[in-house]
Protein backbone atom coordinates (compact mmCIF):
# COMPACT_ATOMS: atom_id res chain seq x y z
CA UNK A 1 0.00 0.00 0.00
CA UNK A 2 2.81 2.18 1.30
CA UNK A 3 4.98 1.37 -1.77
CA UNK A 4 2.29 1.56 -4.41
CA UNK A 5 1.71 5.57 -2.71
CA UNK A 6 5.21 5.84 -2.75
CA UNK A 7 5.44 5.14 -6.18
CA UNK A 8 2.17 7.63 -7.45
CA UNK A 9 3.94 10.43 -5.58
CA UNK A 10 7.42 9.53 -7.37
CA UNK A 11 5.67 9.32 -10.80
CA UNK A 12 3.51 12.48 -9.83
CA UNK A 13 6.33 14.47 -8.76
CA UNK A 14 8.55 13.12 -12.37
CA UNK A 15 5.97 14.51 -14.12
CA UNK A 16 5.17 17.99 -12.76
CA UNK A 17 9.33 18.11 -12.80
CA UNK A 18 9.13 17.07 -16.34
CA UNK A 19 6.25 20.04 -17.09
CA UNK A 20 8.62 22.54 -15.21
CA UNK A 21 11.57 21.39 -16.91
CA UNK A 22 10.64 21.51 -20.60
CA UNK A 23 8.44 25.52 -19.53
CA UNK A 24 12.27 26.45 -18.96
CA UNK A 25 13.38 25.86 -22.00
CA UNK A 26 10.83 28.60 -23.51
CA UNK A 27 13.06 31.69 -23.76
CA UNK A 28 12.15 35.16 -22.83
CA UNK A 29 10.32 35.91 -25.89
CA UNK A 30 8.63 33.14 -25.70
CA UNK A 31 7.28 33.32 -22.20
CA UNK A 32 5.72 37.13 -23.49
CA UNK A 33 3.75 35.54 -26.14
CA UNK A 34 2.15 33.12 -23.72
CA UNK A 35 1.62 35.81 -21.05
CA UNK A 36 -0.34 38.13 -23.91
CA UNK A 37 -2.68 35.13 -24.43
CA UNK A 38 -3.11 33.84 -21.08
CA UNK A 39 -4.79 36.88 -19.53
CA UNK A 40 -7.18 37.22 -22.54
CA UNK A 41 -7.82 33.48 -23.27
CA UNK A 42 -7.72 31.83 -19.46
CA UNK A 43 -10.65 31.91 -16.92
CA UNK A 44 -9.19 32.94 -13.50
CA UNK A 45 -9.88 34.77 -10.49
CA UNK A 46 -7.54 36.48 -8.12
CA UNK A 47 -6.83 39.07 -5.52
CA UNK A 48 -4.16 41.75 -6.54
CA UNK A 49 -2.52 44.71 -5.18
CA UNK A 50 -1.48 47.84 -7.32
CA UNK A 51 0.56 50.22 -5.40
CA UNK A 52 2.28 53.40 -6.39
CA UNK A 53 3.98 56.02 -4.16
CA UNK A 54 2.00 56.25 -0.70
CA UNK A 55 -0.88 54.26 -2.38
CA UNK A 56 -1.96 51.19 -2.40
CA UNK A 57 -4.56 49.40 -3.48
CA UNK A 58 -6.10 45.79 -2.77
CA UNK A 59 -8.33 44.83 -5.97
CA UNK A 60 -10.22 41.30 -6.61
CA UNK A 61 -10.49 40.32 -10.20
CA UNK A 62 -12.70 37.70 -12.19
CA UNK A 63 -12.03 36.66 -15.75
CA UNK A 64 -13.72 34.30 -18.03
CA UNK A 65 -14.06 33.53 -21.77
CA UNK A 66 -17.47 32.82 -22.68
CA UNK A 67 -18.80 31.91 -26.45
CA UNK A 68 -15.27 33.16 -27.11
CA UNK A 69 -16.00 36.82 -25.73
CA UNK A 70 -14.16 38.02 -22.82
CA UNK A 71 -15.93 38.92 -19.39
CA UNK A 72 -13.64 40.62 -16.59
CA UNK A 73 -15.29 42.15 -13.59
CA UNK A 74 -12.93 43.89 -11.01
CA UNK A 75 -13.33 44.90 -7.34
CA UNK A 76 -12.14 47.42 -5.45
CA UNK A 77 -11.69 46.50 -1.92
CA UNK A 78 -10.71 48.99 0.21
CA UNK A 79 -12.51 52.44 0.31
CA UNK A 80 -15.60 53.20 -1.10
CA UNK A 81 -17.39 49.68 -3.46
CA UNK A 82 -15.76 50.71 -7.12
CA UNK A 83 -16.66 47.79 -9.85
CA UNK A 84 -15.56 48.08 -13.15
CA UNK A 85 -16.98 45.24 -15.47
CA UNK A 86 -16.03 44.96 -19.21
CA UNK A 87 -17.44 42.35 -21.69
CA UNK A 88 -17.89 41.67 -25.03
CA UNK A 89 -14.73 42.07 -26.18
CA UNK A 90 -13.42 38.82 -28.83
CA UNK A 91 -10.66 36.92 -26.94
CA UNK A 92 -9.43 36.00 -30.32
CA UNK A 93 -9.06 39.66 -31.41
CA UNK A 94 -5.82 41.23 -31.48
CA UNK A 95 -4.84 44.40 -31.56
CA UNK A 96 -1.89 46.09 -33.10
CA UNK A 97 -0.39 46.62 -29.86
CA UNK A 98 -0.61 43.14 -28.39
CA UNK A 99 0.23 41.99 -32.01
CA UNK A 100 3.59 42.96 -31.18
CA UNK A 101 3.94 40.57 -27.86
CA UNK A 102 2.76 37.38 -30.21
CA UNK A 103 5.26 35.71 -31.90
CA UNK A 104 3.19 35.00 -34.97
CA UNK A 105 1.61 38.25 -35.50
CA UNK A 106 5.15 39.39 -35.07
CA UNK A 107 6.17 37.41 -38.32
CA UNK A 108 3.39 38.61 -40.05
CA UNK A 109 4.17 42.12 -39.46
CA UNK A 110 7.39 41.49 -40.19
CA UNK A 111 6.50 40.10 -43.66
CA UNK A 112 4.57 42.87 -44.70
CA UNK A 113 7.18 45.21 -43.72
CA UNK A 114 9.79 43.70 -46.03
CA UNK A 115 7.28 43.41 -48.61
CA UNK A 116 6.20 47.47 -48.81
CA UNK A 117 9.48 48.54 -47.52
CA UNK A 118 7.61 50.14 -44.06
CA UNK A 119 9.05 50.40 -40.98
CA UNK A 120 9.06 47.27 -39.25
CA UNK A 121 10.96 47.95 -35.33
CA UNK A 122 11.59 44.20 -33.17
CA UNK A 123 10.47 44.43 -29.68
CA UNK A 124 13.88 43.67 -28.42
CA UNK A 125 15.62 46.87 -30.43
CA UNK A 126 13.67 49.21 -27.91
CA UNK A 127 13.44 46.18 -25.28
CA UNK A 128 16.55 44.20 -23.91
CA UNK A 129 15.14 41.28 -23.12
CA UNK A 130 16.00 38.53 -20.51
CA UNK A 131 15.10 35.58 -18.36
CA UNK A 132 16.14 36.12 -14.63
CA UNK A 133 15.62 33.05 -13.06
CA UNK A 134 12.45 31.33 -11.15
CA UNK A 135 10.92 32.69 -8.31
CA UNK A 136 7.78 31.93 -6.15
CA UNK A 137 4.63 34.42 -6.55
CA UNK A 138 1.61 34.49 -5.01
CA UNK A 139 2.51 30.69 -3.65
CA UNK A 140 3.49 29.94 -7.36
CA UNK A 141 6.29 29.49 -9.15
CA UNK A 142 6.72 32.15 -11.67
CA UNK A 143 9.46 33.17 -14.22
CA UNK A 144 10.80 36.20 -13.81
CA UNK A 145 11.29 38.36 -17.32
CA UNK A 146 13.56 41.69 -17.34
CA UNK A 147 12.32 44.42 -19.99
CA UNK A 148 14.98 47.42 -20.16
CA UNK A 149 14.27 50.46 -22.21
CA UNK A 150 16.91 50.93 -24.72
CA UNK A 151 16.14 54.63 -24.65
CA UNK A 152 15.32 56.73 -21.84
CA UNK A 153 11.35 57.26 -23.89
CA UNK A 154 10.11 54.49 -21.86
CA UNK A 155 10.05 52.67 -19.00
CA UNK A 156 11.36 49.74 -17.89
CA UNK A 157 9.74 46.42 -16.48
CA UNK A 158 10.18 43.75 -14.31
CA UNK A 159 7.61 40.56 -14.89
CA UNK A 160 6.92 37.46 -12.99
CA UNK A 161 4.88 35.14 -14.85
CA UNK A 162 3.28 32.23 -13.56
CA UNK A 163 5.37 28.87 -14.94
CA UNK A 164 2.03 27.15 -15.03
CA UNK A 165 -0.30 29.93 -16.62
CA UNK A 166 1.34 32.08 -18.00
CA UNK A 167 -0.49 34.33 -16.27
CA UNK A 168 1.44 37.93 -15.10
CA UNK A 169 1.90 37.71 -11.08
CA UNK A 170 3.91 40.49 -10.67
CA UNK A 171 4.66 43.78 -12.36
CA UNK A 172 7.44 46.34 -11.38
CA UNK A 173 8.00 50.05 -13.54
CA UNK A 174 10.85 51.61 -13.26
CA UNK A 175 12.33 54.66 -14.87
CA UNK A 176 15.79 55.20 -15.87
CA UNK A 177 16.86 56.04 -12.41
CA UNK A 178 15.53 52.73 -10.86
CA UNK A 179 12.51 54.65 -9.61
CA UNK A 180 10.15 51.83 -8.86
CA UNK A 181 7.01 53.81 -9.86
CA UNK A 182 4.09 51.23 -9.85
CA UNK A 183 3.81 48.02 -8.27
CA UNK A 184 1.42 45.26 -9.14
CA UNK A 185 1.24 41.80 -7.97
CA UNK A 186 -1.04 39.18 -7.07
CA UNK A 187 -1.50 37.73 -3.39
CA UNK A 188 -3.98 34.67 -4.75
CA UNK A 189 -4.92 33.14 -7.95
CA UNK A 190 -6.91 30.37 -9.05
CA UNK A 191 -6.32 30.10 -13.32
CA UNK A 192 -8.56 27.11 -15.00
CA UNK A 193 -10.99 26.24 -12.29
CA UNK A 194 -14.66 26.36 -12.81
CA UNK A 195 -16.09 29.62 -12.00
CA UNK A 196 -19.83 30.44 -11.11
CA UNK A 197 -22.32 32.30 -12.99
CA UNK A 198 -23.18 33.72 -9.69
CA UNK A 199 -19.53 35.24 -9.76
CA UNK A 200 -19.73 37.46 -12.82
CA UNK A 201 -22.52 39.64 -11.01
CA UNK A 202 -22.43 42.97 -10.40
CA UNK A 203 -22.16 43.78 -6.49
CA UNK A 204 -22.89 47.29 -6.94
CA UNK A 205 -25.87 48.66 -8.01
CA UNK A 206 -23.62 51.76 -10.11
CA UNK A 207 -20.95 49.69 -11.75
CA UNK A 208 -18.86 51.07 -14.51
CA UNK A 209 -19.62 48.95 -17.60
CA UNK A 210 -17.37 49.08 -20.86
CA UNK A 211 -18.92 46.97 -23.34
CA UNK A 212 -16.58 46.51 -26.06
CA UNK A 213 -18.01 46.31 -29.40
CA UNK A 214 -15.90 46.46 -32.34
CA UNK A 215 -17.00 49.36 -34.83
CA UNK A 216 -17.30 46.79 -37.59
CA UNK A 217 -19.86 44.92 -35.71
CA UNK A 218 -21.73 47.87 -35.14
CA UNK A 219 -24.51 49.09 -36.93
CA UNK A 220 -24.05 52.42 -36.56
CA UNK A 221 -20.23 52.50 -37.54
CA UNK A 222 -21.26 54.61 -40.55
CA UNK A 223 -22.20 57.44 -38.30
CA UNK A 224 -18.72 58.03 -37.45
CA UNK A 225 -17.51 58.85 -40.72
CA UNK A 226 -18.31 62.39 -40.60
CA UNK A 227 -14.62 64.46 -40.34
CA UNK A 228 -13.18 64.36 -36.92
CA UNK A 229 -10.40 66.73 -35.45
CA UNK A 230 -7.70 63.99 -34.81
CA UNK A 231 -8.43 62.93 -37.95
CA UNK A 232 -5.70 65.56 -38.56
CA UNK A 233 -3.35 65.56 -36.10
CA UNK A 234 0.32 64.05 -36.69
CA UNK A 235 3.61 63.19 -34.41
CA UNK A 236 6.96 65.22 -36.13
CA UNK A 237 8.47 62.73 -34.08
CA UNK A 238 7.52 58.95 -32.36
CA UNK A 239 9.82 57.30 -29.89
CA UNK A 240 11.05 54.13 -31.80
CA UNK A 241 8.76 51.07 -32.08
CA UNK A 242 5.54 52.90 -31.38
CA UNK A 243 2.66 52.14 -33.92
CA UNK A 244 -1.01 53.63 -34.09
CA UNK A 245 -3.24 51.23 -33.00
CA UNK A 246 -7.17 51.00 -33.38
CA UNK A 247 -9.08 52.89 -31.05
CA UNK A 248 -12.35 51.07 -30.10
CA UNK A 249 -15.58 53.23 -29.50
CA UNK A 250 -13.68 56.58 -28.18
CA UNK A 251 -15.83 58.76 -26.29
CA UNK A 252 -13.25 61.63 -27.05
CA UNK A 253 -11.75 62.33 -30.24
CA UNK A 254 -8.02 60.15 -30.05
CA UNK A 255 -5.51 58.29 -31.62
CA UNK A 256 -3.49 55.78 -29.35
CA UNK A 257 -0.08 54.40 -29.82
CA UNK A 258 1.59 51.47 -28.33
CA UNK A 259 5.04 49.36 -28.25
CA UNK A 260 3.70 46.32 -27.00
CA UNK A 261 4.37 47.23 -23.19
CA UNK A 262 3.74 51.16 -23.12
CA UNK A 263 0.78 52.88 -24.81
CA UNK A 264 0.23 56.57 -25.30
CA UNK A 265 -2.87 58.42 -26.29
CA UNK A 266 -3.36 61.85 -27.82
CA UNK A 267 -6.75 63.77 -27.14
CA UNK A 268 -7.97 66.85 -29.02
CA UNK A 269 -11.06 68.73 -27.90
CA UNK A 270 -12.47 72.26 -28.92
CA UNK A 271 -12.41 73.87 -25.60
CA UNK A 272 -13.56 77.97 -25.40
CA UNK A 273 -10.76 80.36 -24.56
CA UNK A 274 -13.47 80.84 -21.07
CA UNK A 275 -12.99 77.73 -19.67
CA UNK A 276 -9.86 78.99 -18.03
CA UNK A 277 -6.29 77.51 -17.51
CA UNK A 278 -5.65 74.15 -19.53
CA UNK A 279 -2.39 73.65 -19.88
CA UNK A 280 -0.27 71.91 -17.23
CA UNK A 281 0.74 68.31 -16.65
CA UNK A 282 -0.59 65.60 -14.08
CA UNK A 283 1.23 62.34 -12.55
CA UNK A 284 -0.22 59.42 -11.38
CA UNK A 285 2.18 56.24 -10.96
CA UNK A 286 3.60 55.60 -14.23
CA UNK A 287 0.76 57.42 -15.32
CA UNK A 288 1.63 61.02 -17.02
CA UNK A 289 -0.84 63.11 -18.73
CA UNK A 290 0.24 66.70 -20.36
CA UNK A 291 -2.60 69.59 -22.03
CA UNK A 292 -1.81 72.42 -24.38
CA UNK A 293 -4.05 74.92 -25.42
CA UNK A 294 -2.91 74.73 -29.40
CA UNK A 295 -1.37 78.17 -30.51
CA UNK A 296 -2.85 80.80 -32.85
CA UNK A 297 -5.34 80.50 -34.76
CA UNK A 298 -6.26 76.92 -33.38
CA UNK A 299 -6.30 78.22 -29.72
CA UNK A 300 -9.56 77.13 -29.35
CA UNK A 301 -8.42 73.49 -29.47
CA UNK A 302 -6.59 71.65 -26.64
CA UNK A 303 -4.67 68.78 -27.34
CA UNK A 304 -3.76 66.00 -24.58
CA UNK A 305 -1.29 63.36 -24.28
CA UNK A 306 -1.72 60.87 -21.31
CA UNK A 307 0.37 57.57 -21.29
CA UNK A 308 2.83 55.53 -19.49
CA UNK A 309 5.62 57.11 -20.57
CA UNK A 310 8.51 59.52 -18.70
CA UNK A 311 7.59 63.17 -18.81
CA UNK A 312 10.27 64.35 -21.04
CA UNK A 313 8.43 61.68 -23.92
CA UNK A 314 5.12 62.61 -23.18
CA UNK A 315 6.63 66.77 -23.89
CA UNK A 316 8.51 65.78 -26.84
CA UNK A 317 5.04 64.07 -28.08
CA UNK A 318 3.04 66.98 -27.23
CA UNK A 319 5.80 69.69 -28.42
CA UNK A 320 5.84 68.01 -31.92
CA UNK A 321 2.23 67.05 -32.28
CA UNK A 322 0.99 68.84 -35.94
CA UNK A 323 -2.38 69.73 -36.64
CA UNK A 324 -2.88 70.64 -39.91
CA UNK A 325 -6.59 71.40 -41.06
CA UNK A 326 -7.53 70.51 -44.29
CA UNK A 327 -7.88 74.44 -45.22
CA UNK A 328 -4.06 74.64 -44.33
CA UNK A 329 -4.57 76.48 -41.26
CA UNK A 330 -1.96 74.83 -38.21
CA UNK A 331 -0.25 76.55 -35.34
CA UNK A 332 2.79 76.57 -37.22
CA UNK A 333 3.83 80.00 -37.45
CA UNK A 334 2.39 81.29 -34.23
CA UNK A 335 4.33 78.42 -32.61
CA UNK A 336 7.49 80.14 -33.93
CA UNK A 337 6.79 83.11 -31.77
CA UNK A 338 6.56 81.16 -28.48
CA UNK A 339 9.69 79.48 -28.70
CA UNK A 340 11.97 82.49 -29.39
CA UNK A 341 12.56 83.58 -25.55
CA UNK B 1 53.59 47.02 9.51
CA UNK B 2 50.81 47.20 6.56
CA UNK B 3 47.11 48.21 6.80
CA UNK B 4 46.77 44.29 6.92
CA UNK B 5 49.01 43.74 9.76
CA UNK B 6 46.97 46.45 11.84
CA UNK B 7 43.42 45.04 10.71
CA UNK B 8 44.20 41.45 12.07
CA UNK B 9 45.31 43.06 15.02
CA UNK B 10 42.49 44.41 15.55
CA UNK B 11 40.15 41.48 14.74
CA UNK B 12 42.39 39.21 17.20
CA UNK B 13 41.66 42.08 19.77
CA UNK B 14 37.79 41.37 19.10
CA UNK B 15 38.46 37.80 19.30
CA UNK B 16 37.51 37.44 15.80
CA UNK B 17 40.75 37.29 14.18
CA UNK B 18 40.78 33.80 11.72
CA UNK B 19 43.53 31.20 12.26
CA UNK B 20 45.27 32.67 9.30
CA UNK B 21 45.61 35.89 10.40
CA UNK B 22 46.53 34.57 13.82
CA UNK B 23 49.68 32.60 12.64
CA UNK B 24 50.73 35.37 10.44
CA UNK B 25 50.53 37.49 13.69
CA UNK B 26 52.28 35.57 15.37
CA UNK B 27 55.20 34.46 12.63
CA UNK B 28 55.86 38.27 12.39
CA UNK B 29 55.67 39.13 16.44
CA UNK B 30 59.05 40.50 16.76
CA UNK B 31 58.48 43.39 14.70
CA UNK B 32 58.55 46.39 16.99
CA UNK B 33 56.28 48.34 15.73
CA UNK B 34 53.32 45.49 15.52
CA UNK B 35 54.44 44.79 19.42
CA UNK B 36 53.91 48.66 20.22
CA UNK B 37 50.35 48.36 19.19
CA UNK B 38 49.59 45.08 20.68
CA UNK B 39 50.54 46.83 23.86
CA UNK B 40 48.76 50.15 23.10
CA UNK B 41 45.36 48.17 22.35
CA UNK B 42 45.60 46.25 25.16
CA UNK B 43 46.28 49.25 27.81
CA UNK B 44 43.37 51.00 25.46
CA UNK B 45 41.42 48.39 26.04
CA UNK B 46 41.68 47.85 29.90
CA UNK B 47 41.20 51.53 30.00
CA UNK B 48 37.99 51.49 28.47
CA UNK B 49 36.47 48.86 30.67
CA UNK B 50 37.99 50.92 33.59
CA UNK B 51 40.21 47.05 33.98
CA UNK B 52 43.69 49.30 35.33
CA UNK B 53 44.13 47.04 37.65
CA UNK B 54 47.49 45.95 36.31
CA UNK B 55 48.19 48.79 35.30
CA UNK B 56 47.57 50.84 38.44
CA UNK B 57 51.54 51.63 38.62
CA UNK B 58 51.66 53.41 35.36
CA UNK B 59 49.92 56.58 34.21
CA UNK B 60 47.33 55.15 31.64
CA UNK B 61 45.27 58.32 30.98
CA UNK B 62 48.98 59.82 29.56
CA UNK B 63 49.79 56.65 27.68
CA UNK B 64 46.64 56.14 26.31
CA UNK B 65 46.21 59.96 24.90
CA UNK B 66 49.90 59.64 23.51
CA UNK B 67 48.28 57.04 21.68
CA UNK B 68 45.58 58.57 20.71
CA UNK B 69 47.70 61.28 19.86
CA UNK B 70 49.76 59.70 17.33
CA UNK B 71 46.68 58.24 15.70
CA UNK B 72 45.35 61.11 14.85
CA UNK B 73 48.27 62.40 13.74
CA UNK B 74 48.98 59.60 11.32
CA UNK B 75 45.10 60.07 10.17
CA UNK B 76 45.32 63.99 9.91
CA UNK B 77 43.91 64.37 6.41
CA UNK B 78 45.63 66.27 3.69
CA UNK B 79 44.21 69.75 2.96
CA UNK B 80 42.56 68.25 -0.18
CA UNK B 81 40.44 65.40 1.71
CA UNK B 82 39.29 68.91 3.87
CA UNK B 83 38.18 70.57 1.29
CA UNK B 84 36.76 67.10 -0.21
CA UNK B 85 34.56 66.64 2.92
CA UNK B 86 33.53 70.93 3.67
CA UNK B 87 31.87 70.43 -0.32
CA UNK B 88 30.09 67.09 0.37
CA UNK B 89 29.07 69.11 3.31
CA UNK B 90 28.25 71.88 1.71
CA UNK B 91 26.29 69.73 -1.43
CA UNK B 92 24.53 68.37 1.81
CA UNK B 93 23.04 71.28 2.74
CA UNK B 94 22.38 72.54 -0.58
CA UNK B 95 19.88 69.09 -0.57
CA UNK B 96 18.55 70.25 2.15
CA UNK B 97 17.57 73.84 1.41
CA UNK B 98 16.92 72.90 -1.91
CA UNK B 99 14.23 70.27 -0.47
CA UNK B 100 12.34 72.88 1.64
CA UNK B 101 12.34 75.07 -1.29
CA UNK B 102 10.52 72.32 -3.29
CA UNK B 103 8.18 71.62 -0.06
CA UNK B 104 7.68 74.97 0.08
CA UNK B 105 5.97 75.56 -3.27
CA UNK B 106 3.89 72.30 -2.88
CA UNK B 107 0.37 72.84 -1.54
CA UNK B 108 -1.53 70.57 0.72
CA UNK B 109 -4.86 71.01 -0.20
CA UNK B 110 -6.01 68.03 -1.51
CA UNK B 111 -9.65 68.97 -2.72
CA UNK B 112 -8.84 71.23 -4.79
CA UNK B 113 -5.39 70.76 -5.33
CA UNK B 114 -5.21 70.57 -9.06
CA UNK B 115 -6.71 73.60 -10.05
CA UNK B 116 -4.91 75.49 -7.12
CA UNK B 117 -1.65 77.35 -7.74
CA UNK B 118 -0.17 80.00 -6.62
CA UNK B 119 -0.74 83.76 -7.94
CA UNK B 120 2.26 84.59 -9.28
CA UNK B 121 3.82 87.47 -11.68
CA UNK B 122 5.40 86.18 -14.94
CA UNK B 123 9.22 85.71 -13.98
CA UNK B 124 11.42 85.19 -16.49
CA UNK B 125 14.74 83.19 -15.45
CA UNK B 126 14.47 79.48 -13.56
CA UNK B 127 11.57 79.49 -11.63
CA UNK B 128 10.43 75.81 -9.99
CA UNK B 129 6.72 75.08 -11.11
CA UNK B 130 3.86 75.35 -8.74
CA UNK B 131 3.83 71.22 -7.69
CA UNK B 132 0.93 70.03 -5.81
CA UNK B 133 0.32 66.88 -3.71
CA UNK B 134 -2.99 64.93 -3.88
CA UNK B 135 -4.42 62.78 -1.28
CA UNK B 136 -4.30 60.20 -3.96
CA UNK B 137 -0.43 60.78 -4.76
CA UNK B 138 -1.24 62.93 -7.91
CA UNK B 139 1.24 65.66 -8.76
CA UNK B 140 -0.01 67.84 -10.61
CA UNK B 141 1.03 71.60 -12.48
CA UNK B 142 -1.17 73.69 -13.82
CA UNK B 143 -0.21 77.42 -15.15
CA UNK B 144 0.87 78.42 -18.70
CA UNK B 145 4.64 76.92 -18.76
CA UNK B 146 6.89 77.66 -21.95
CA UNK B 147 9.04 75.19 -20.83
CA UNK B 148 6.98 72.37 -21.52
CA UNK B 149 7.67 73.32 -25.14
CA UNK B 150 11.95 73.16 -24.32
CA UNK B 151 11.98 71.09 -21.54
CA UNK B 152 15.97 70.57 -21.93
CA UNK B 153 16.50 74.37 -21.87
CA UNK B 154 17.45 76.05 -18.58
CA UNK B 155 15.93 79.38 -19.59
CA UNK B 156 12.47 79.17 -18.54
CA UNK B 157 9.63 81.76 -18.44
CA UNK B 158 7.20 80.49 -16.23
CA UNK B 159 3.70 82.01 -15.88
CA UNK B 160 1.53 80.63 -13.06
CA UNK B 161 -1.88 81.95 -12.65
CA UNK B 162 -4.49 81.34 -9.69
CA UNK B 163 -7.47 80.27 -12.16
CA UNK B 164 -9.69 76.85 -12.08
CA UNK B 165 -9.13 74.53 -14.18
CA UNK B 166 -12.61 72.81 -14.61
CA UNK B 167 -11.20 71.50 -17.52
CA UNK B 168 -8.56 69.48 -16.31
CA UNK B 169 -10.34 68.38 -12.89
CA UNK B 170 -12.79 66.81 -15.47
CA UNK B 171 -11.32 65.75 -18.23
CA UNK B 172 -7.97 64.64 -16.61
CA UNK B 173 -9.55 61.38 -15.26
CA UNK B 174 -12.04 60.55 -18.48
CA UNK B 175 -9.22 60.74 -20.06
CA UNK B 176 -7.39 58.06 -18.25
CA UNK B 177 -10.45 56.19 -18.44
CA UNK B 178 -10.54 55.53 -22.02
CA UNK B 179 -6.71 55.51 -22.16
CA UNK B 180 -7.33 52.24 -19.91
CA UNK B 181 -9.54 50.82 -22.18
CA UNK B 182 -7.02 50.90 -25.21
CA UNK B 183 -4.02 49.79 -22.95
CA UNK B 184 -5.79 47.06 -21.87
CA UNK B 185 -6.19 45.61 -25.45
CA UNK B 186 -2.90 47.39 -26.38
CA UNK B 187 -0.23 46.54 -23.71
CA UNK B 188 -0.14 42.89 -22.61
CA UNK B 189 -0.43 43.94 -19.42
CA UNK B 190 -3.86 42.29 -18.23
CA UNK B 191 -5.85 44.12 -15.28
CA UNK B 192 -2.99 46.90 -14.96
CA UNK B 193 -3.94 49.25 -16.80
CA UNK B 194 -8.04 49.54 -15.22
CA UNK B 195 -6.07 49.12 -11.59
CA UNK B 196 -4.26 52.78 -12.61
CA UNK B 197 -7.89 54.28 -12.94
CA UNK B 198 -8.91 53.73 -9.23
CA UNK B 199 -7.34 57.42 -7.73
CA UNK B 200 -8.95 59.54 -10.25
CA UNK B 201 -12.72 58.89 -9.76
CA UNK B 202 -12.47 61.03 -6.81
CA UNK B 203 -11.39 63.94 -8.39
Amino acid sequence: MSISRTLVMSLMWLAFSVSVHAQQNLSAIDWLDKMSRASRELDYFGVFSYEHGASNQTLRVIHVVRDGLEYERLMHMDGEPYEIIRKGHPADCIHSGASLMRSDSRQIRRNLAERFGADYQELQSYYQISLAGEERVAGRSAVKVIMRANDDYRHSYILSIDANSGLLLRSLMHDSQGRILERFQFSIIAAGVPIEAEMLEAETSNPIVVTNHHPELDADATEVSEQRLIDFINFEWLPRGFIKVESIQPRFESKTYSDGLAVFSVYLEKVPLEAGVVDGWAQQGGTMALSRRLAAPLQDIVLSVVGELPLLTIERLSAGARVILPNGVDEVSSKANTTTP
Amino acid sequence: MSDKQAESLSALMDNEAHELELHRLLNQGQDPELRARWSRYHMARSAMRNDVSSFTHLDISSAVSEAIDKESISGKKSWVQAIGSFAVAASVTLAVLVGVRVYNTQLSDGADAMAAVQDRPAVQGVELPAITLQSGETFASYGTEQSRVAPRQNQQVVRVVRQHSPYAQSRLHDFMSQHAEQATLNANLGVIPYARVQDSRDQ
